[in-house]
């Protein structure tokens, strides 16, 4: 090895690395950025949803509907002044946030966003998001104990007790649709399930919806959803399983004693967990970015946002004559003609998903479903929040080790039985005939 | 050493520090929580390393057992221990001998790590392979290993190697009907880099395709082979070498003709810079292609998440370190206990 500064930088700037360096910070940049929007338009969605549903309007001041609120928000938590309290034990208590919020961006970048699109596509993809996720339990107990208040102490318990104990039926689903699709890749999974139909019978066969993890084999998959979703729910310590924060015993749970930028972090990072177990109900059960018609032409795909574009056109406009409607048409229309004109490379009416498919169908295609699937999902955790009284610790307790866990277990081996023994028929029958003789 | 081996060995060194920082920390600090806390930074850079060696599998499932399990759990009884806030036990009451004891056994078993052992099952694939195979007896080869699924016909891999040259191909039938490819690699003082041009040289311009196994009986160069070498300029230590990885490359058993064979192709990538790729054709599928594999750096992409090297490793090179670091774990144990007794008896 030579240690010649010159020659180093040269071998540097020749291998390419530099590149490669550069693209992982411009990566992650742009998954931080994209992260901080979602978190602050969700809390937004949160909130409207929540007004609407107490017959109230919730924001509305800044901006049109209060549309701006959450910027507004972010920027109240950036100049706010970072309060540590006396007792605080300063290197944990500063830490602790970052290792929340590490624990769950590191999870974003192993997302399947598009068919072929992820940021690091690792081939033990699941079980790197589930080992990573981990760090969240670590530095919300740091968090707990650091902040030397008895009421962050006992919400960073109940909140680690809690996410370890509904580990287990999230990893037991999780487990038994690895045993239909045989790949721990995200990716593959969502290319599993482009084919396939009920209980397996012509495999082959692309059924849209039919294909989804969730119909693979009813009803024990649709069973496997529903733990997964209940325990991932707990798991992000949402409402009704939202003890380590009740307002009502212990001020604020973990992040009691934060304030400003600190606190945002915990907030960004409840948020990002949101998506994230979202994210993988969709990849494991919803198919991913699988569409959920069979065959759908690429440029319909820019039917829907180009409706939307419309119709603001129309709101915009229609102090001059024109009518929202008017607006969503032409918009739809200028869309769809725009995707025909961008998609010329390959035919259109193709499918977004076949191999030929230009990049950029593929990416718009896959992205629109998958994000899709993840906001109706965050929608119905809002959906749940508004609705459902929160549970007690024994109730939460219970749930998890005497209803969930053994469910899982059945579960798992119901699928795990159905799965093999079509296998094994043949052989079976052969060793009855056999026998008979 | 290329920049991704300087990139590589900074990340190495990192991590390094940070875990040995990390077991420091657990180690010093008065605050029974605050080491429990220094524990994760030793078991996160340790993962990271396992990262670098390729083996993502242990990676994630150290992190995940250990940091999301293990971890938590130790936190939690800590936690749950009267008088949480202040608890002031620590590893002060270490009596001076024991710790004596533990650090003479700790840096015995540095010394152990840091130097070469020699392999003592070094040369066992070559075991009764004929004369040539007796020629790298003494070499230091390294030795890659791959599985070769006849049903999907999906295979293997390949690398890139500036100071190593691929030597030796065979593919065997295990016990368990797999077939596996073995690539021996060894570095350039045993074939010289103008060797390997050479070779590239005598088979085309671009490319040279090394046929291992054609078909049955193919145990030798064929003479097209032999006179394009010759032709090319090839010295008589490099037939002789081609010769014998061919002959090396034989499978254990004479081979139908469905069955998958093993190709191996050298490419030239650029200056000082060559690839290797293997494949294997026939079988269930037959491959149009090569198996397309990122080859950049002097970086062997097939071993990630192969946790075969490290086994490997433990189990030959490092075989006598993992015994006395099992040994010391278990007087540590042994120690903590005592240690946990001693406090109960002072109260």
């Amino acid at each position: 090895m030579s240690l010649d500064p010159v020659q180093i930088w040269k071998e540097i700037r020749e291998s390419g690395i530099g590149i490669s360096l550069l693209g992982i910070f411009i990566v992650g940049g742009a998954l931080i950025n994209l992260i901080a929007v979602y978190a602050g338009l969700s809390t937004l969605i949160e909130r409207k949803v929540a007004g609407h549903m107490q017959a109230r309007v919730g924001p509305y001041r800044v901006g049109p509907h209060g549309i701006l609120q959450w910027l507004a928000d972010a920027l109240k938590l950036m100049i706010k002044e970072d309060v540590i309290a006396k007792d605080t034990d300063r290197l944990l208590f500063r830490l602790a946030p970052y290792v929340v919020f590490a624990g769950s961006f590191a999870c974003w970048v192993a997302l399947p966003y598009a068919p072929g699109w992820s940021p690091a596509n690792f081939n033990i993809g699941i079980l790197y998001l589930l080992a990573v996720s981990s760090a969240v339990v670590i530095g919300i107990l740091m968090a707990g104990w650091s902040s030397g208040s008895k009421w962050a102490l006992f919400g960073a318990m109940r909140s680690a007790a809690q996410i370890v104990s509904y580990e287990v039926p999230v990893g037991l689903t999780l487990l038994s649709m690895l045993l239909l699709y045989g790949t721990l890749d995200m990716q593959q999974i969502c290319y599993a399930q482009e084919k396939g139909f009920l209980w397996g019978i012509f495999p082959e066969m692309n059924g849209g919806l039919w294909s989804w993890g969730i119909n693979r084999f009813p009803p024990f998959t649709l069973i496997a959803f529903l733990i997964y979703y209940v325990a991932a729910l707990a798991e992000t310590n949402r409402t009704p399983f939202d003890i380590p924060e009740a307002e009502s015993e212990l001020v604020a749970g973990y992040h009691t004693e934060y304030s400003g930028m600190r606190f945002s972090f915990f907030f960004l990072a409840e948020y990002a967990n949101m998506f994230i177990v979202a994210a993988i109900a969709a990849t494991f059960f919803l198919g991913g970015w699988n569409p959920p018609v069979p065959t759908i032409p690429s440029y319909f795909l820019f039917l829907l946002p180009g409706t939307l574009i419309g119709a603001g056109f129309g709101y915009v406009l229609k102090k001059r004559g024109f009518d929202a409607v008017v607006g969503a048409v032409i918009g739809s229309g200028l869309a769809v003609l725009a995707a025909v004109i961008v998609l010329k490379g390959g035919a259109p009416g193709d499918h977004f998903l076949d191999s030929d498919s230009p990049p950029i169908a593929k990416f718009v295609g896959g992205a629109f479903w998958f994000s899709a699937k993840i906001f109706f999902l965050l929608f119905v955790m809002i959906w749940l929040r508004w609705t459902l009284p929160r549970y007690r610790v024994d109730q939460l307790i219970d749930l998890c080790w005497k209803k969930l866990t053994p469910l899982a277990f059945v579960n798992l081996l119901a699928i795990g039985l159905f799965t093999t023994v079509p296998a094994w028929w043949p052989r079976l029958t052969e060793w009855v005939k056999g026998w008979g003789h | 050493m290329g920049a991704s081996d300087i990139f590589l060995n900074a990340l190495f060194y990192l991590f390094a520090v940070i875990a040995v920082a990390g077991v420091v920390g657990v180690a010093a600090s008065r605050n029974i929580v605050r080491s429990a806390f220094a524990l994760l930074a030793v078991l996160f850079s340790t993962a990271a390393l396992y990262a670098l060696m390729k083996a993502d599998f242990i990676a994630a499932a150290q992190v995940l057992i250990y940091v999301g399990g293990i971890l938590v759990l130790i936190i939690f009884a800590v936690m749950l221990t009267h008088r949480i806030t202040d608890v002031k036990i620590s590893n002060e009451s270490t009596p001076g001998p024991a710790a004596f004891c533990a650090v003479v056994c700790l840096l015995f078993a540095l010394v152990v790590i840091i130097l070469p052992v020699p392999d003592p099952h070094h040369n066992k694939w070559d075991a009764g392979r004929g004369p040539e195979a007796k020629r790298y007896e003494n070499s230091d080869y390294t030795l890659l290993q791959f599985q070769a699924d006849g049903k999907t016909g999906l295979a293997l891999g390949g690398g890139t190697f500036e100071d190593e040259a691929v030597v030796g191909i065979r593919a065997d039938k295990w016990p368990d009907d797999a077939l596996r490819v073995m690539v021996e690699v060894v570095p350039s003082e045993v074939v010289t880099r103008e060797d390997v041009e050479k070779m590239i040289a005598a088979h085309a311009p671009e490319e040279a395709i090394l046929r291992v196994i054609k078909e049955r009986g193919s145990t030798a160069l064929s003479p097209d082979d032999l006179a394009a070498l010759t032709k090319a300029g090839a010295s008589d230590s490099v037939i002789a070498r081609m010769q014998a990885s061919v002959e090396r490359a034989q499978l254990s058993e004479p081979i139908a003709k469905n069955e998958p064979q093993v190709l191996v192709r050298i490419s030239k990538l650029k200056e000082r810079k060559y690839a290797w790729k293997v494949k294997v054709v026939g079988g269930d599928k037959d491959l149009t292609g090569w198996m397309s594999y990122k080859t950049d750096g002097a970086d062997f992409e097939v071993h990630r998440g192969v946790t075969q090297p490290i086994a490997f490793a433990l189990s030959r090179q490092y075989l006598f370190a993992f015994e006395a670091i099992s040994v010391l774990l278990l007087a540590a144990l042994v120690g903590a206990a005592f240690l946990a007794r001693k406090e109960v008896m002072d109260r």
